[in-house]
């Protein structure tokens, strides 16, 4: 069963990427830019895919599915690194790219505690 | 009135009285076991509705993926990759597993078997209506729970959780050795609150992921309109009109859950009404449980 320290990063790491999910999708749908409402639509299905496994391992209810879903959420990070470097590229809302990419941050440091 | 005929009097009121009772309290149980099983056929519709918007998610993002990927520069051809193929129905829960799926239900069936044995209390301590299988159940509950197989989406509550469900299916299993439902419904309040507590953490959870999907798919029917706009102009206000549509009847509602988790509560106070009355009768937070309950129901059935 995980420990108290693993859960609660676990659900720290959900509501981190959720937020910066929201504050993308404020982005796309306030957005004129067909190119760039594409880019970041991209970027917002890998966090959501991101949040799946997140959920996955919340959902986790013995010690062999939770080391599972551990390892696959750590040998995600590069991409969630590489997802920061897009974003920054992506918006031109460089406040609200920086809050996204603090979010991520966020979820990133969660997972390291797994 | 003659000595002996005012005692048979006495004795007839007495017995109507406890008669009265006894069928008031059935009354009451049957209907908090009605509540509770109608809290359960919604709570199976919401574990059935994640499992089911993962899959949709999925196809949606291949389908996203399909419809931007650029064409090859040299050639000018659209790559074979990603592939989309509509017939697919193949789908595998990674988000919320069967065997996870199989663990929530036996958290539900907990409490509907609880309750299906305070109504067969009421019949008689020895009364012997619940049924083997739901005995049968109940073990394999008590079972994984004394293995600690339950775990709560809720921080540092598992062994809590574990602790309650071996309670009740204890309780379902030997429900017999209760005198009446008053003293069951006491002994089991906490561990009933205990339960509901994770069922509530559990689909909070599972309206973060509810919701997270449904921004998803807006997100990419947003930026179809986008593109829609740069190719047709004004007539693409035709195809903002059919989008609006299409969400309406593609996303599942994420706020049910605050409803759901509301219909749950009512589970715990109408049980703490029955640990606090003696005679059933109206009690008004059955009543409740009722009303809320065909609500939850009523709206997860409509959920698509």
């Amino acid at each position: 069963m995980p420990t108290l320290n693993q859960q609660t990063a676990v659900a720290s790491a959900i509501d981190a990427i959720r937020t910066a999910e929201n504050l993308l999708t404020d982005q796309i749908q306030a957005s004129n830019d067909t190119l760039t409402a594409i880019k970041l639509t991209h970027e917002y299905n890998n966090l959501d895919s991101y949040l799946s496994e997140l959920l996955h391992a919340q959902n986790a209810a013995d010690d062999a599915t939770f080391a599972n879903a551990t390892d696959a959420l750590k040998s995600r990070t590069d991409g969630l690194q590489a997802d920061e470097a897009a974003i920054k590229k992506i918006m031109a809302d460089v406040a609200t790219a920086g809050k996204v990419i603090g979010y991520i941050t966020q979820a990133l440091g969660f997972i390291a505690k797994l | 009135m003659k000595p002996i005929f005012a005692l048979i009097a006495a004795i007839t009121s007495f017995s109507f009285s406890a008669c009265a009772g006894l069928t008031q309290m059935q009354d009451t149980a049957a209907k908090f076991d009605q509540g509770v099983h109608t809290v359960s056929t919604a709570e199976m519709n919401l574990f059935t509705q994640v499992q089911a918007a993962e899959c949709s998610r999925n196809f949606y993002v291949q389908g996203f993926d399909f419809a931007t990927v650029p064409r090859d520069k040299t050639t000018g051809k659209y790559p074979e990759r990603p592939p989309l193929d509509l017939r697919s129905n193949t789908c595998v829960h990674l988000e919320l597993t069967d065997e996870q799926l199989a663990l929530r239900q036996k958290l539900m069936q907990t409490i509907t078997l609880y309750a299906d044995a305070i109504q067969t209390l009421t019949n008689g301590t020895s009364d012997t209506n619940l049924s083997d299988e739901a005995k049968t159940v109940a073990g394999k509950i008590k079972d994984l729970g004394t293995q600690q197989k339950f775990t709560s989406t809720e921080v540092g509550v598992g062994a809590v959780l574990n602790a309650a469900l071996v309670t009740i299916a204890t309780m379902v299993i030997d429900h017999s050795s209760y005198k009446d439902v008053k003293s069951a419904a006491t002994a089991m309040q906490t561990p009933i609150t205990n339960v509901v507590k994770a069922l509530k953490a559990e689909n909070s959870a599972d309206a973060i992921g509810l919701a997270s999907k449904a921004d998803g798919l807006a997100n990419e029917m947003r930026t179809s309109l986008s593109a829609a706009r740069d190719n047709t102009g004004a007539a693409s206000f035709l195809d903002v009109v059919s989008t609006r549509m299409a969400l309406d009847s593609l996303i599942v509602t994420p706020p049910n859950v605050a409803q759901l988790n509301a219909t749950l509560d009512a589970v715990v106070k109408a049980n703490d009404a029955l640990a606090h009355s003696t005679n059933g009768g109206a009690i008004p937070e059955i009543a409740d449980l009722i009303s809320r309950a065909q609500q939850a129901s009523t709206l997860f059935n409509a959920s698509k």
